[in-house]
């Protein structure tokens, strides 16, 4: 099986294609002779049109030592790599060579039985995953000390919170020692210090030079403990490169089905007064969807009335797309500047000055009350969207972790210097 | 060939097979009062009720061998295949999350069933060997053939389970069907009657059923001390051994996918 030349390959994944069955997969018996009917009459499978494909002409290798990450929206086919390099299922193309003893993180406890103590399932888990009796045994301490389960080991697993059963099964899988560990999105489990222990152990694993392939949404985690990246789109290879190249792309579409989704925003309005659409100009008035950091924006809001309006409130805010909480906001409900009455189709311009956040893309939120403050003409909702884009940047060249500052963590920057004393 | 590289993939992972049956094993008596008592109470109960219809109310022929003895002779090893075969085959299902999860060769599943079923049936032999002392059958020669038929029926229930575990993968009406075929399958080997009470006509086809040939060959060894017909047992071998050659084919082939049907 060998194939592979060279030896410094440790996963070798061979233009890989999966296809699944859409609806009910499992088929009755008079299906099968039905099927069986078609193929000796020379009529297509039924089958043809119910199935798509998981993957599709994915090829890959991961170098024996390195930490591959593996991002993409969900339903893009990374579940499904892993299953296949764990050997839980086959590719319908394609091949795939693993050299070395692996382990698969895919779901913590998943072997345990509920009715056997912490302890036995230790010992289960420990062989289910490709360990001696003897080697569990021999780690069945550090195994326990791991899960700071010590006080709960002889009770039932039936009785453990899921909290703790994630961490014994999280304890075995860690403790396997494996030269190649596939982990899919499974630091999500336990409190936080638990959390912290899990990303230690796995830092140390790669670090220690034994090849990682890791599947996550948590993009920190990726960019900390990754070499590569593959990121895949609808079951294809959209880009395979250094985390921060990979990253900023993911980051990128991301943003881009942000803004074709707020693109389609209709808002909506109360009978007295709607809004027909907003804008963003720059501080020359010139109609643009992309700002410098710290350059002037202005939100236009375009609206029309049936009849008069007295005092209508507006706010705009701005958000990063995160659920829509306001990193800035204007409010007439605060500062007192609502026109005293409106009438018909009109604009309010918000002016923001010096706006001082970091590329990325953010949207704009709104809403607008009554007289009183008290109705809503219209409901807080999502009214457009912008891109700050920072020149200075080049994501080629930035270290390790400046993508992760710069695209996802902290919006918003503030003029600072560092001094030592 | 196949069957080799199969051999070769259980021996690598017989650790496993021997922890996952003492899971089974471990799990099911958990909790339970009785514990491994249990495994022994089915066939007693089978045998005592067999006793009171057959030999006290409707008299059936047992060859002239006490009833009860006669009875679960043949009751025990019956036990022991229908425990294997619906533990066995509906095992590959119960453990989807495992399947689904984590790598490992699926025919631990079936055959863990087997080996825990074997387990209940050591206990169970227990009884029948305090109830050989008690009728005073006698230790014979002829008893040393009984490993022979013990592994052909091994075969036999090995390549059942592995095929129709597989196939209740993709047809769950295989575990409905199981109870019921496993009753007509009691009533068409010699469990509760002697092989003698079959018409002469028809022996040559109610031979071709292995387990009549095996249940019949338990009784003729420890009661007659005299070897079944090996012509009879040539072909249940045979029979068993194409069996287990189909399951294990069935099994390999849609192995690959359990994880994807599920």
């Amino acid at each position: 099986m060998q194939t592979s030349s060279d030896a410094t390959i440790a996963v070798h994944v061979d233009d890989i294609s999966k296809q699944y069955r859409l609806g009910t997969a499992r088929s009755s018996i008079r299906e099968v002779f039905s099927g069986v009917g078609r193929k000796i009459l020379g009529k297509p499978s039924a089958d043809a049109a119910g199935s798509f494909w998981a993957l599709r002409n994915v090829s890959f290798d991961v170098k024996r030592g390195e930490a591959l990450g593996i991002i993409g929206a969900n339903g893009a086919g990374k579940t499904t790599i892993l299953k296949i390099l764990s050997r839980i299922t086959k590719p319908t193309e394609g091949d795939i060579q693993l050299f070395g003893r692996f382990s698969s993180l895919i779901e913590l406890g998943a072997g345990f039985h509920p009715e056997l103590t912490g302890r036995e399932n230790v010992l289960l888990n420990g062989v289910i995953l490709g360990l001696s009796q003897k080697e569990v045994r021999k780690r069945f301490d550090q195994i326990v000390a791991f899960s700071e389960l010590e006080r709960f080991i002889d009770m039932p697993v039936k009785r453990y919170s899921s909290g703790m059963f994630a961490r014994l099964g999280f304890a075995v899988a860690a403790h396997v020692d494996p030269d190649i560990m596939l982990v899919d999105e499974v630091l999500a489990v336990g409190d936080m210090s638990f959390q912290q222990k899990c990303y230690d152990l796995l830092t140390r694993f790669v670090r220690s030079g034994k090849t990682t392939v890791f599947i996550s949404h948590n993009l920190f985690v990726i960019e900390q403990l990754c070499d590569r990246v593959v990121w895949l789109e609808r079951g294809q290879v959209k880009m395979d490169d250094i985390p921060q190249r990979v990253l900023s792309g993911y980051l990128d579409s991301q943003e881009q089905r942000i803004l074709e989704a707020a693109g389609k925003v209709e808002a909506e309005g109360s009978q007295d007064l709607w809004i027909t659409g907003v804008d963003t100009l720059d501080a020359e008035g010139k109609e643009r969807d992309w700002f410098a950091p710290d350059e002037d924006i202005v939100v236009r809001v375009r609206y029309a009335t049936k009849g008069v309006v007295e005092r209508p409130h507006f706010v705009v805010s701005i958000s990063d797309g995160q659920g829509g909480s306001p990193l800035i906001i204007a409010s007439m409900l605060v500062d007192s500047a609502a026109p005293s009455q409106v009438e018909g189709a009109g604009e309010m311009l918000c002016h923001f000055r010096s706006v001082p956040l970091r590329q990325r893309a953010y949207l704009i939120w709104g809403e607008v009350y009554d007289a009183d403050r008290t109705r809503l003409l219209v409901n807080w909702q999502r009214l457009g969207s912008f891109r700050v884009v920072d020149e200075s940047i080049d994501a080629g060249q930035a270290a390790r972790g400046s993508i992760r500052h710069s695209r996802t963590d902290a919006p918003i920057r503030v003029p600072y210097e560092w001094k030592q004393k | 060939m196949e069957l080799v590289d199969g051999i070769k993939e259980l021996a690598k992972y017989r650790e496993l097979l021997w922890v996952w049956s003492g899971r089974e094993l471990k799990a099911r008596y958990k909790q339970s009062f009785f514990g491994f008592a249990w495994a022994v109470f089915q066939p007693i109960a089978l045998t005592l009720a067999f006793v009171v219809a057959f030999s006290y109310f409707i008299k059936i022929p047992s060859d002239g061998i006490p009833y009860p003895i006669f009875s679960y002779s043949a009751m025990l090893p019956w036990t022991f295949f229908v425990r294997g075969l619906s533990l066995g085959i509906p095992s590959i299902v119960q453990n989807m999350n495992l399947v689904t999860k984590i790598y490992l060769p699926r025919m631990i599943f079936p055959l863990a069933s087997i080996m825990t079923s074997f387990v209940d049936y050591l206990c169970g032999l227990v009884v029948f060997i305090g109830m050989m002392i008690a009728y005073r059958v006698e230790l014979t020669p002829a008893m040393l053939f009984i490993p022979v038929l013990f592994l052909i029926q091994i075969i036999l229930m090995v390549g059942l389970t592995l095929g129709a575990s597989a196939l209740n993968v993709y047809y769950r009406d295989i575990s409905q069907m199981v109870p019921i075929l496993l009753q007509l399958w009691m009533y068409a080997s010699p469990i509760i009657y002697p092989l003698s009470q079959v018409p002469e006509w028809l022996r040559p086809y109610y031979m071709l059923n292995p387990m009549a040939v095996l249940l019949n060959g338990y009784r003729e060894v420890l009661f007659f001390n005299r070897l079944p017909d090996l012509w009879q047992v040539g072909l249940a071998l045979a029979v068993s051994l194409v069996v287990l050659i189909i399951g294990y084919s069935i099994f390999k082939k849609v192995e690959a996918r359990f994880a994807d049907i599920i």
